[in-house]
This record gives C-alpha cells, sequence and structure tokens, in this order.
C-alpha cells in the first residue's frame, strides 16, 4: 500500500518534460529509453552468468549458471523484446504513442516462465506449467532518472485465461560510469494464473503434493542492479531482488516459503 | 587511422604524445562518460608547453621540461581532442580519446542478421 501511494505522488513529477522513448522497464531502467520513433533497429545480447537463489520451490538449486539469449529489435513502430530479466520473457508489441513524458504500447508476451521440473527433479510428479501467451497494453511514463510502468496482460492462449496487473516504479543513477538502479513492483496476479501455476489438480495429486487450490494476490518486488560498459560490446550486470510473495502461496504443496531473495551477476555480449 | 584509433598525431618533428586509455565508453548516448587517463609527452629539447583538452584553459603546463606523465579525471560528452601547445600558442602534437558507448539508438539493418 505504501509503495502505490508513492506512486500516485510521483505521478506528479511526470508533467515534466523528459527525453523520447520506451520498452519493458527492466530494460529502460538499465539502458535508457528505447526510440520507438525512429525507422529499424535493435541489438541481440548473448550472456553468460551466475545466480544464486533462495527460490522456495521444493528441492531447487540455490545456485544456478545462467546462459542468457535476448535482444531488442525494432520496425518502425513494431517491437520485438526478448529479456530473460523481465517478467515477460518474450515480448512483440507496437508503440501506439510515443510523446515526451508517456509511451503506450500494445503487447503479446509470453510473461511467466512457468514451472516445470527443470526447478527440482521433485517436481517431476506434477504437470508442468508451462508460460502463456498473454495480451494486453501497457504505459510508461518517464521524468528524468525516474520511470513508472503499468501492465495489464490476460491470458489469450488458453492455458490458465487469467489475467496480470503489474505497476512498477524505476530510478536510475549514474555514478562515474555505473549505471545503478533500483525498481519497487507490485504484480497482481487473478485466482486462475496463482492456481494455474501453484495450485495441485486432483489429477496430479499425491501424497507427497495433496490437491490445492490456490488464490489470487499480489507479488511485491524489490530490486537493485548495476549495469557497467566493459566495453562497446560487453556489459557486466549485477543483480539483487527480494521477492514477497502472496503470504497464501507457503500453503502450497510445492511452496516452502512466501519470500526469497536472488542475486545474479552476468557478463552480456551486445552485438 | 591514427586520428580514430586515438594514438599520437606528431605535429612537432620531435614532439610524441599519448594518451591511454584512447577510448570512453559509456553505456548509451547520450551519458556522459567519466575518464582517467595518463597523458605522456616527451621531446628532443626543452620546451614550455601546456595541455588542454577542447576547453581553452590548460590542463597543465611545464616549464622548460624534455617530458612529462601527468594523469587527468574527466567526464567527456563527446570524442576530445588533447593537445600540447607551445608558449606561443602552437599545436605540438595531439590526440583524440574516442567517445562510444554500447546501447545506439539506432543501428543500421545491415548488422542484424538473425532476426
Amino acid at each position: 500500500v505504501i509503495r502505490l501511494g508513492g506512486y500516485a505522488c510521483l505521478l506528479l513529477l511526470f508533467i515534466a518534460a523528459a527525453p523520447s522513448h520506451a520498452a519493458d522497464i527492466s530494460r529502460d531502467v538499465r539502458e535508457g529509453r528505447q526510440d520507438e520513433s525512429i525507422g529499424s533497429g535493435g541489438y541481440l545480447e548473448l550472456g553468460i552468468g551466475i545466480e544464486y537463489g533462495t527460490l522456495p520451490v521444493v528441492g531447487a538449486d540455490d545456485i544456478s549458471l545462467l546462459i542468457e539469449v535476448g535482444g531488442h529489435y525494432r520496425i518502425r513502430r513494431f517491437f520485438l523484446d526478448a529479456l530473460a530479466e523481465s517478467y515477460n520473457q518474450i515480448q512483440f508489441g507496437f508503440n501506439a504513442y510515443s510523446g515526451k513524458t508517456w509511451s503506450f504500447d500494445l503487447l503479446a508476451a509470453a510473461s511467466e516462465r512457468g514451472i516445470d521440473s527443470d526447478f527440482s527433479d521433485e517436481l517431476e510428479s506434477l504437470n508442468a506449467r508451462p508460460a502463456g501467451l498473454n495480451g494486453g497494453v501497457r504505459t510508461t511514463g518517464y521524468a528524468g532518472p525516474y520511470i513508472l510502468q503499468f501492465e495489464l496482460l490476460r491470458d489469450i492462449s488458453n492455458t490458465h485465461d487469467g489475467f496480470v496487473f503489474t505497476s512498477v516504479l524505476g530510478r536510475q543513477w549514474l555514478v562515474r560510469n555505473w549505471n545503478l538502479h533500483m525498481l519497487l513492483g507490485a504484480r497482481y496476479q487473478s485466482d486462475k494464473v496463482i492456481d494455474y501455476l501453484f495450485g495441485v489438480d486432483l489429477d496430479e495429486a499425491s501424497d507427497r503434493f495433496p490437491a490445492y487450490e490456490a488464490e489470487g494476490g499480489t507479488t511485491f518486488v524489490t530490486e537493485v542492479g548495476v549495469t557497467y560498459p566493459v566495453s562497446e560490446d560487453w556489459v557486466f550486470r549485477g543483480t539483487g531482488r527480494f521477492w514477497a510473495l502472496p503470504d497464501q502461496l507457503a500453503d502450497s504443496p510445492f511452496i516452502t516459503d512466501d519470500d526469497y531473495i536472488s542475486l545474479t551477476a552476468t557478463m552480456t555480449f551486445v552485438y | 587511422l591514427l586520428l580514430l584509433s586515438g594514438w599520437q598525431l606528431p605535429i612537432a618533428a620531435d614532439t610524441q604524445m599519448t594518451i591511454n586509455p584512447q577510448r570512453c565508453v559509456t553505456l548509451r548516448e547520450g551519458q556522459p562518460c567519466y575518464i582517467r587517463m595518463k597523458l605522456s609527452w616527451n621531446t628532443s629539447e626543452p620546451l614550455t608547453v601546456c595541455a588542454y583538452s577542447d576547453a581553452e584553459k590548460p590542463l597543465a603546463c611545464w616549464n622548460k621540461s624534455r617530458g612529462a606523465v601527468l594523469t587527468i579525471e574527466q567526464q567527456l560528452l563527446e570524442t576530445t581532442r588533447f593537445t600540447l601547445r607551445s608558449e606561443a600558442g602552437d599545436e605540438l602534437a595531439s590526440a583524440d580519446v574516442v567517445f562510444a558507448w554500447v546501447y545506439k539508438s539506432r543501428r543500421s539493418r545491415r548488422r542484424w542478421r538473425l532476426f
């Protein structure tokens, strides 16, 4: 509630003029606003890294090796974006409006990463929950070092038929050539999304994982990160995140806690 | 090619000036680029000279010296030329520090081959 109140106050700042561009806030807060008013262009990113996380999934590893493929490409106002750090892993969209302060996008996105036995061998007895394809809208506001983004996505692939509403506030700092950022986000996921991901259906229930029906709820995310240009082609990224999951998620048979942290370091080649 | 690489550009026959590093890389276009660099120069005869960046105010001056090493910290906004000038204002040597960034706001379509 406090975070949402802060967002409302910051809306006043967005009356001021700002530079001109927009994309997923996880990308913009590191790389700056993408200029969607110009012609075609983009870049490909290949990254390798390591992550330490206390992912509250039974049997999940604490340390993971990361291999990330991403990029951002634009043909006029259409864009394709792939970013492992974002909730929207792959997104395709159309920038309907790009003003000095606000940008408005129509989106199709493969969002939540889903849950399957890649997280933990102990989940092999459960049905995999692959990511669905969502469609929706997104608006982004820019005021100096602040970025505010609202996004409403709904399942368009008959995966869970749920919807997700996300609001995220970002702030950038430049210290010498180190780009520091912070994100404060709140994501509401409807009953159907949460139940799809964290519920246990009767057909997959067992003594180990008894049937469980989850309700919708809000996840709060706090992220701090650093991005450093090692050269014209290589970028170092360090990220720390804290997730506060909906309290009732800890009742899911394969979820062990209602919050967790992750620390990530990657080296990314930008082509 | 010498200009692009930021290497020394000898104007006076025996005056050499080098700057290291020769590139300053920032994350995106429009950001100032912080650089800590070493400017060194030498010559065969003692000279009274001053080192300049694009600004008119000298970074440092030396009186009847054959050479020196100067450590400079600057925030660059563009490719910047550093020069060594005599008392009379003649340019004896120069070197460029190239300003570059990772995420270009516009790239030609030809560079994109995978999508």
